[in-house]
């Protein structure tokens, strides 16, 4: 099996009891605004589900050098391979934490109807792709941020590790600084789009490097599982 | 064949394996031994491409090993602390293995499973220690890699367990023939499995023989004490044992067919020498 298939076997009971556990949150608080409120003044499902497609993502790209690497390098498979195959995970696992933060956030706003207070930002079929262009960049951002700060303290312990978690923060930073989006919508990034979005992806795939840098040699450790 | 060559291992300024050359050939049962911190699991870290050496090289059939796909999928190396992550069970890391190891055999798993009396459904962390290593074995055996490494596999194991172990081992290994690599401290107990021996002592090898030529490499002489005495002496003696007026010497020495008829008419007996003995005498002689 390659290792992109064995990652999202391993990671398929994680991401559907989490997916259950975001879409019953986000249904109870929306509720409870609306019938409390009348209505709601932004995107509940912005803040929870675009939360998620960052954070989670960050803890995964944790993992997958903490707990995975490991795991998968003593089960016979090279580091090179397990990159690789983490990339294609974390990829897609990006794209589709994006997809499903711009159609959730397309169907509560559908749901809502008239409950849409001022302040809610109103995504048109037009705006799909542009919140996708916009989400899908920030969670791969975050993703190798996790991986790159977790391999700086897997290879070189506290120290250096803490050296390198200032560099490994820097996708996050301009991802998140141009291209973010809260639950009002997307951020005013005071930059083109392509601009922004070249910068996000510029950041990303140097720390992409440095990652492939750092893992590509590094010893197999103990680590606490 | 695997070839070592020049191959160091360092912790910073520490140096763990020293210029290392080895050539072994593949299909055996090797016993890896040495003192504690003597670069037992540096060596095999690098054998397994865990760890990339600071110097030298490691080959299989010619290719070099570190980060070779069609290398790293053929070897298995199971340390004593087991790659797994505690969170999971059982049956997660015997389902991972069987996802990832191509020549993983599910069957034989099981049965390794019910031999060594494992709940499947347990987690790692609620293991004792002697489980954990029964899991390792598991791992190691059902994988069938054409290069296996267990890794003092055996700690925390009670008797029966080890006897299964030992047992197990043998069998898979006569009816599915493979380079095996044990490391361990329970030297006689192993000792019989070996087929070549290769002693480590401070990142240096000290030995590497085939079992049987170290098994005759010396001899343990047993009889009146005067005898023995006589017999002995001059000889280099790895270690001795007296009650009442018998002897017994163990010698790091070869008598010829002569010398243990001489010996023999003298009222004395012959018997092969341990490993474990040859070990210490060694490991203590290099040590002075």
């Amino acid at each position: 099996m390659s290792v992109h298939a064995a990652l999202f076997r391993v990671y398929r009971p994680i991401i559907i009891p989490f997916a259950a556990i975001l879409i019953t949150v986000d249904l109870l608080i929306t509720t409870l605004v609306v019938v409390g409120n009348g209505e709601i003044g932004f995107s509940m499902w912005l803040v929870l589900a675009g939360s998620a497609a960052k954070y989670w993502l960050l803890v995964v790209g944790v993992m997958l050098v903490v707990m995975q690497l490991r795991q998968f390098v003593a089960n016979g498979a090279t580091r090179h391979e397990f990159m690789v195959g983490a990339g294609v995970f974390g990829l897609t696992m990006s794209a589709g934490f994006a997809a499903v933060v711009v159609l959730g956030h397309a169907l509560e706003g559908l749901v809502l109807g008239g409950s849409r207070g001022d302040g809610y930002p109103v995504l048109s079929a037009a705006g799909l792709l542009g919140e996708f262009g916009q989400v899908f960049p920030v969670a791969a951002g975050y993703l190798i941020s996790g991986a790159l700060i977790a391999a700086g303290f897997y290879r070189w312990g506290a120290w250096i590790g803490l050296a390198v978690m200032v560099g490994g923060s820097i996708p996050v930073g301009v991802a998140d600084g141009l291209l973010g989006v809260d639950q009002f919508g997307a951020k005013a990034a005071g930059m083109p789009y392509a601009a922004a979005l070249t910068l996000s992806l510029a950041a990303t795939a140097v720390a992409a490097w440095v990652f492939h840098r750092v893992v590509s040699d590094v010893a197999i450790r103990r680590t606490a599982g | 064949m695997i070839e070592l060559r020049d191959l160091t291992v360092r912790y910073g300024s520490a140096v763990a394996v020293d210029d290392v050359s080895l050539d072994l050939p593949t299909g055996k049962i090797y016993g890896l031994l040495g003192r504690n911190g003597s670069g037992k699991t540096s060596l095999l870290s690098a054998l397994a491409s865990y760890r990339r050496p600071a110097r030298g090289t490691v080959r299989f059939d010619g290719a070099d090993a570190f980060e070779n796909p069609a290398v790293m999928r053929n070897t298995c190396f199971i340390r004593d602390s087991l790659d797994v992550n505690d969170s999971e069970r059982v049956r997660g890391v015997l389902g991972f293995a069987s996802w990832m190891r191509p020549g993983w055999d599910a069957g034989y798993a099981a049965r390794l499973v019910e031999v060594f009396e494992l709940e499947p459904r347990r987690r790692i962390s609620a293991l004792s220690r002697g489980q954990r290593s029964a899991l390792g074995v598991v791992l190691g055996l059902a994988s069938r890699a054409p290069l296996t490494i267990l890794d003092e596999t055996y700690l925390g194991m009670d008797a029966v367990a080890r006897s299964n172990f030992y047992r197990e081992l043998l069998a898979d290994y006569l009816a599915h023939p493979r380079t095996i690599i044990l490391s361990t401290h329970l030297i006689e107990e192993v000792a019989d499995l070996f087929e070549r021996v290769i002693i480590l002592d401070r990142g240096r090898v000290l030995l590497h023989e085939e079992a049987d030529e170290l098994r005759g490499r010396g001899v343990t002489v047993t009889g009146p004490a005067a005898a023995v005495g006589d017999f002995a002496g001059g000889r280099p003696v790895l270690g001795e044992q007296s009650l009442g007026g018998v002897r017994a010497v163990t010698l790091d020495w070869r008598p010829d067919a002569a010398e243990v008829a001489r010996g023999e008419a003298a009222g004395l007996t012959f018997g092969p020498v341990g490993l474990q003995e040859l070990f210490i005498h060694l490991t203590l002689e290099a040590a002075r």
